[in-house]
């Protein structure tokens, strides 16, 4: 009586190119896991850089170049005192919280920031002068 | 290819599309070319000066952005929230302080807008070579001047609120002293 074979042949060189293949991932995994890890590091640098410069938060950081001259002149410390948002309202919680908002205010107010036309073409020498006439 | 790495190509591709559409939103804005072939020779020979200057403004203002920014957050969130929250809890009818408060918080981020939009403008303006592209130039700084009137304009109207939120404040005052006077007069 015959025996067939051909299956159980079929199936041993089939589990034989697994085992080659598992081989390969195995004998390979440590540079795997470097190539990978580099990998999603590229994509995180890449979604946090884009979110730094869409987020606005690029235009605050002034220790980029071109910002030193005045990065030392920024007021690290916010020296605002609260207010609280719990107690009684009486007449003398409201003075002491305008005395607070004045002093804010004034602070505030303190600089006429962005004012003038420091982009005026006649500040930033685009126009043309006359020449001085001569009588 | 597996799902992951179809994800991995998918979101390589939005990164892309996001910082190429950032890079070139203020190209798009360039308006035609204005200077007088005396201006365009005058930009030409005092464009390492007029630089310079940009570069002074640029971080002058950055500067301002975020000395003024942070008292202006300050006065939202340190004053105006809680003294609105503490008269409310005290049964005060707050609905003036609130919209002043609203008016002043919108305010403020259309402060944040404008100047992100005007210092990428200017960023803009100094990249170029004025050199060479002298006209490019002169259209992308007077984009810049532009935004930055806008960011003047919110400063204003920030100064207002913070003068409107405090006679609101004021009329709280006033009514205080109107029911201690009538609580003494009893």
């Amino acid at each position: 009586m015959a025996v067939d074979f051909s299956h159980s042949t079929a199936l041993a060189v089939t589990m034989d190119q697994v085992r080659r293949q598992g081989s390969f991932w195995v004998k390979h995994r440590f540079f795997l896991l470097i190539s990978g890890a580099i990998f999603i590091s590229l994509i995180l640098v890449i979604v946090s850089m884009v979110i730094y410069s869409t987020s606005g938060s690029v235009q605050l950081d002034l220790s980029r170049p071109g910002y030193q001259s005045v990065s030392n002149q920024v007021v690290r410390r916010d020296s605002i005192e609260s207010f609280s948002s719990s107690g009684t309202m009486n007449l003398e919680v409201v003075d002491s919280f305008i005395e607070l908002y004045d002093e804010q205010a004034a602070k505030a107010k303190a600089v006429d920031a962005f004012s003038g036309d420091p982009l005026h073409p006649e500040v930033l020498e685009f126009t043309v002068s006359e020449p001085a006439v001569t009588q | 290819m597996n799902k992951f790495s179809r994800l991995v190509l998918v979101a390589m591709a939005v990164s892309l599309t996001l910082i190429l559409t950032v890079s070139q939103a203020g190209a798009l804005d360039r308006l035609t070319p204005e200077l007088t072939p005396e201006q365009h020779s005058k930009v030409v020979s005092n464009c390492y000066s007029i630089k310079t200057s940009l570069n002074q403004l640029r971080a002058s203002d950055a500067l301002l952005r975020v000395n003024r920014g942070q008292i202006y957050e300050s006065i939202s969130g340190k004053l105006m929230e809680r003294f609105n929250y503490r008269a409310s809890s005290n049964d005060f009818d707050t609905s003036g302080l609130l919209a002043m408060s609203n008016s002043y918080d919108t305010r403020l981020g259309y402060f944040r807008t404008h100047y992100d939009a005007y210092a990428r403008q200017l960023d803009e303006a100094i990249k170029i070579d004025c050199t060479t592209k002298p006209d490019e130039f002169h259209q992308s700084v007077m984009l810049a001047r532009d935004k930055r009137g806008l960011v003047r304009d919110d400063i204003k109207m920030l100064h207002a609120h913070i003068d409107d939120y405090r006679g609101e404040v004021v009329q709280i005052k006033q009514l205080l002293n109107k029911l201690e006077e009538g609580s003494d007069g009893r």
